[in-house]
């Protein structure tokens, strides 16, 4: 846990002294540059990977009612047996993180009339399910707000995600909300972890090491925007470079923790698609989700299906005839008479 | 004060002290299960050392109870300690855990001649427990080691029949009721 | 010489891990805890790799001399020939959302039986191998490599997992830990250690058709007597037709039922089911197992058991399959016959009711359909005469079983039938039924008696709910629709509800059901009187 944060303070340490000892074109163009390759290139290479591997069965979990009779209500999109429920149920994982939301715990409740005493029940418990969709939808918005300083001129949709961002108006600059909570977010996740003895005990090292590095992330970005107030316009001409393939920095005055920031961005982009964080691709693969539960009306072939060899019938026959014959049970063959 | 007064105030930290004593007795691997952060008691069998905790104290107190009523709070920790793996002596020596607690937290206020002997006839309730455990521990040993026979005969029940069949040719009900 | 230990002493006695991680922990082999192995010769004749004996709680397990590399390999083959396996031994965030699903870690509170570090085992081996990061890092990350201590964890571990998959319901990625357990068996098996427990009913399912290795003729007389058991109780004796060729439907149910109390009142509910509707079918005494041993064993073992049902079908000339009340059979016939020895024989035809007229046609291509919703069908059309009155004394509850709630969704046919064969029927809590349904803590072919401690453990989340509608309703009978539930709920019943009975849905159905040409029943099923019987008489 404290060496991955250690490991993350490094990181911004190293890339802070490089811009104050002149690498910034280092941190500032050849690892960004560097970072959305090995991205790229990384994730592809994991989807491939996984597509490489055949589905042999589908094995869709049912999360309701099947598809049988007219007279029973199906559960549509928990146990979808169309492409259309399937894709219902996709949008919902992947959207709303519906497998989450069903999270129980078990709580005790005291004095329970029927128990005489405290009785434990599976409780609905969202807790997990609203911070996780809080992070993510924040972190969403966070990086679609970035795209300020991709373009030029600021496509519309991008000014209105600001626009509705700021709603509060307070601060100047204007506070966005989605900075904040994403901040407030990364913090429960991590504090889930170190406080939850439970979850401590199954937390690996790469479970800590992407919420230290997106909260130095967030905080690097919240401080530039609100405490070093970078300049935006230079920031911007420099991103735009970048994008546009014509880096230029020489005449640049760049903030020592933006260049913290930009290389933090980029580890996130070199770890990703060789960590757990390849989740975000992966539940798109998965067959206990993506599959239609008509297993029963349509074949799912399996590539690699091993041809069929077992006890056949007239194996069997020919073992059991004579006590067969004496039960009575019907025969292909009768035995020979005895002798 | 009597002891029901005694009680009354420190019921709370008794069953508290008692229940981390059980967890405690459980080695470390399964106490962050046993004890996670919000509630100590999110997870069954820590429901269940409560609510043994409960009725335990309630018993020690010497309040008014029913016998009943106390085994049943008891019963499903003794039920889940007697399929743990746990020596029989391990299983049930959590009732003395209470020992030490009540030698805390009660001793101190009942330490005079007047009211040693009412002191005395805490732990000697605490005996009585003890006892219940091991009836109930017993019964539960037993009923498992039942329900062991008891599912080996029934996955061959009308095997048996059968080959009781088989061997004679009398009918059927001659063959009840003897012999097996 | 030394002093007498204080309670607290001997309670602190019991050996104590080191703070280590989870990583460094060593399973412990109480007896108890873990089934008898396999006997070699079964092996043999199974064809299975590397047979050997030993015994799991020995130091040395005889594993074969070249035992890392097997398993390096098998490993490998199961990466490339399942999407499911790359997938999941990569994407786990260990979020915990499935730790406290699980009803082994709710009863046994080991934190390796919670489904993240179950796969854990497993994927701290894939780890070292095929990802960057741990080839690099190693321990560090979670990474660590095979060796004999690892071997003992993996089967531990597998054979303390009921597939029942409550886990990937709430897991976000749905991963599915079945799976997981599914392919380290199969790894386990590579280098020959398997359970007695599966691998004795696997040799006799493959070669007599039944799990207890009965022959033909036998298993034949056995049924017969529960046909006689049906007209002491009915005054009807329902036929038994044996491998006749030419019939509509061939009716294959778990054979379980044909021995076992209490699933043979299930069966006999059968009998006098099809009796009733003079249904034209036939058993098959060579296709007379419908649970499939071979799914706790490997994806081939399952294949070759399940191929006989369709063999059968097309021998026989039937135009589909009934199947009745069992577990696994219907995950294996739901998610996996097809696919395993689909295409069906030419014989058989999308399966249509006789009865009542209706396609299932959400059975088009296994062309075979569960007798819950068969039955419920004919209820639906108002074409079975019930009394529901006769199951009067019973306050029933249902159980869902693990495979049909969550690899099938069977959830509201059996509780429509049973609404209508009984006037008392009530739910477990909340959370612990339908597709959240807790496991009886012994299916996957853990249900053996060797184990019984660990099944009590297992099973008491579900004990812990039944026991609670026993008090709260005065619930005293749990119907399910399982055969290895038929035998693994009584004792837990007996155990954590005391008072509670257990049977199959078709056993109420028979009992409420109202016969053509039937004596006054004055008994159920199990040949006990029944109680509301005298109000009658006086008619």
């Amino acid at each position: 846990m404290l060496e991955s944060l250690i490991v993350v303070l490094l990181i911004g340490a190293i890339a802070w002294i490089g811009s104050a000892i002149g690498l910034t074109a280092v941190f500032g163009i050849v690892l960004p540059y560097v970072a959305v390759c090995v991205f790229v290139v990384g994730l592809v290479r994991r989807m491939i990977y996984w597509a490489k591997s055949p589905v042999p069965f589908a094995i869709p979990t049912t999360g309701g009612q099947e598809h049988s009779l007219d007279f029973i209500k199906q559960d549509k999109f928990d146990c979808p047996n169309t492409k259309w429920g399937v894709f219902v149920r996709m949008v919902l994982e992947v959207l709303l993180f519906r497998s989450l939301f069903r999270n129980t715990r078990a709580i005790s409740f005291e004095n329970d009339p029927v128990n005489n005493g405290p009785r434990v029940v599976y409780y609905s418990s969202k807790w997990l399910w609203f911070f996780a969709l809080l992070f993510h939808y924040c972190f969403f918005l966070v990086f679609l707000r970035h795209f300020r300083f991709f373009m030029e001129p600021v496509p519309a949709c991008i000014s209105f995600v600001e626009a509705v961002d700021g709603v509060l108006q307070i601060g100047s600059p204007r506070f966005f909300l989605t900075g904040g909570i994403l901040l407030v977010a990364i913090l429960f996740l991590l504090a889930r972890r170190i406080f939850d003895q439970r979850l401590r005990y199954i937390s690996l090292i790469n479970d800590y090491f992407p919420l230290w590095l997106l909260l130095g992330i967030v905080i690097s970005g919240l401080y530039l925007r609100y405490f070093d107030k970078a300049e935006i316009a230079q920031v911007k001409i420099f991103i735009m470079g970048l994008t546009h393939f014509s880096p230029v920095i020489s005449n640049l005055d760049l903030n020592g923790i933006f260049i913290v920031h930009l290389t933090l961005v980029s580890t996130l982009l070199i770890y990703f698609p060789f960590s757990k964080l390849v989740h975000m691709p992966g539940v798109f693969f998965s067959p206990t989700r993506n599959l239609p539960t008509n297993t029963r009306e349509v074949r799912h072939i399996n590539p690699w299906n091993p041809p069929s060899q077992f006890f056949t019938y007239p194996e069997y026959e020919d073992r059991y005839r004579e006590a067969m014959a004496e039960a009575g049970l019907p025969l292909e063959k009768q035995p020979k008479p005895a002798e | 004060m009597n002891t029901q007064q005694i009680f009354r105030d420190k019921t709370d930290k008794i069953v508290k002290l008692w229940v981390e004593a059980v967890i405690n007795c459980y080695p470390d691997r399964s106490r962050p299960a046993l004890s996670s952060n919000m509630d100590p008691f999110t997870n069954p069998v820590g429901g269940m050392i409560r609510e043994a905790a409960q009725g335990l104290v309630l018993a020690i107190s010497g309040a008014d109870i029913q016998i009943e009523q106390i085994k049943k709070s008891i019963e499903r920790l003794i039920k889940i300690r007697a399929v743990q793996a746990l020596s029989p002596g391990e299983a049930i020596g959590i009732i003395y855990l209470f020992k030490p607690i009540l030698r805390a937290e009660i001793l101190p206020q009942m330490n005079k001649p007047s009211s040693f002997s009412e002191y005395l006839d805490i732990e000697s309730r605490l005996d009585t427990l003890a006892m219940m455990a091991f009836d109930l521990y017993v019964r539960d040993r037993e009923v498992l080691a039942d329900i062991r026979i008891k599912e080996i005969r029934n996955q061959y029940a009308e095997l048996k029949r059968w080959a009781q069949n088989l061997n004679s040719n009398a009918p059927l009900g001659t063959f009840t009721g003897c012999g097996n | 010489m030394a002093k007498l230990p204080t309670p607290q002493m001997l309670m602190a006695s019991r050996p104590d891990f080191p703070k280590a991680a989870w990583l460094d922990t060593k399973p412990l082999f109480a007896p108890g805890s873990y089934c008898y192995p396999e006997k070699k010769d079964t092996m043999e004749l199974l064809h299975m790799p590397n047979p050997h004996d030993w015994d799991p709680s020995a130091e040395d397990w005889n594993l074969p001399e070249n035992w890392e590399k097997i398993l390096c390999d098998a490993f490998e083959e199961r990466l490339e020939k399942h999407r499911s396996l790359k997938l999941f031994m990569d994407i786990c965030v260990r979020c915990g959302a499935c730790a406290d699903k699980c009803h082994f870690f709710l009863g046994t509170n080991d934190p390796k039986n919670m489904p993240v570090l179950r796969a854990e085992l497993l994927r701290s081996l894939y780890r070292r191998d095929h990802a960057m990061l741990g080839k690099i890092l190693g321990r560090k990350i979670g990474a660590r490599k095979w060796d004999k201590e690892v071997v003992k964890e993996l089967f531990y571990y597998a054979y303390q997992c009921t597939e029942c998959r409550r886990c990937s319901l709430f897991c976000p990625y749905g991963i599915d830990t079945a799976e997981i357990t599914a392919i380290v068996r199969e790894l386990m098996h590579e280098v020959g250690l398997g359970i007695h427990w599966i691998m004795d009913p696997v040799k006799n399912c493959s070669f007599t058709g039944n799990h207890l290795g009965i022959q033909p003729h036998s298993f034949k007389e056995i049924v017969e007597m529960l046909a006689d058991d049906c007209e002491t109780v009915t005054g009807i004796r329902p036929k038994t037709p044996f491998n006749e060729k030419g019939h509509e439907i061939l009716f294959i149910t778990p054979s379980g039922d044909v021995f076992a109390d209490p699933g043979i009142y299930t069966f006999m509910g059968y009998l006098l089911l099809f009796h009733e509707l003079d249904l034209d079918y036939t058993f098959s005494t060579y296709a007379s197992e419908g649970g499939n041993f071979g799914s706790f064993t490997s994806f081939n073992m399952a294949k070759k058991l399940n191929a006989k049902m369709y063999a059968e079908a097309k021998r026989l000339g039937v135009k589909w399959i009934l199947g009745g009340e069992c577990g696994h059979m219907w995950r294996v016939i739901n998610q996996y016959m097809e696919t395993y020895n689909g295409p069906t024989p030419d014989n058989m035809v999308v399966p249509t009711s006789p009865i009542t007229g209706t396609v299932f046609k959400h059975a088009a291509a296994t062309k075979m359909v569960h007798i819950t919703e068969f039955t419920a069908d004919l209820i639906r059309h108002g074409k079975l005469n019930l009394d529901p009155s006769r199951n009067d004394h019973i306050i029933t509850t249902f159980h869902d079983s693990c495979n049909p709630a969550r690899a099938m969704g069977l959830l509201d046919e059996p509780r429509y039938i049973l609404k209508h064969v009984c006037n008392h029927f009530v739910e477990m809590p909340e959370n612990t039924i339908r597709e959240q349904t807790f496991c009886c803590g012994a299916g996957s072919g853990l249900n053996t008696e060797e184990i019984m401690e660990l099944r009590m453990r297992s099973g008491m989340p579900r004990g812990n709910a039944l026991r609670y509608v026993q008090q709260k309703f005065g619930v005293n009978h749990m119907a399910c629709v399982c055969a290895i539930d038929r035998a693994t709920l009584p004792p837990l019943a007996d155990y954590w509800a005391p008072g509670v009975n257990v049977s199959g849905v078709h056993e109420l159905v028979a009992n409420a059901l109202v016969m053509k040409g039937e004596g006054k029943r004055t008994m159920d099923l199990r040949q006990e009187d029944l109680p509301n019987v005298d109000a009658e008489e006086d008619q």
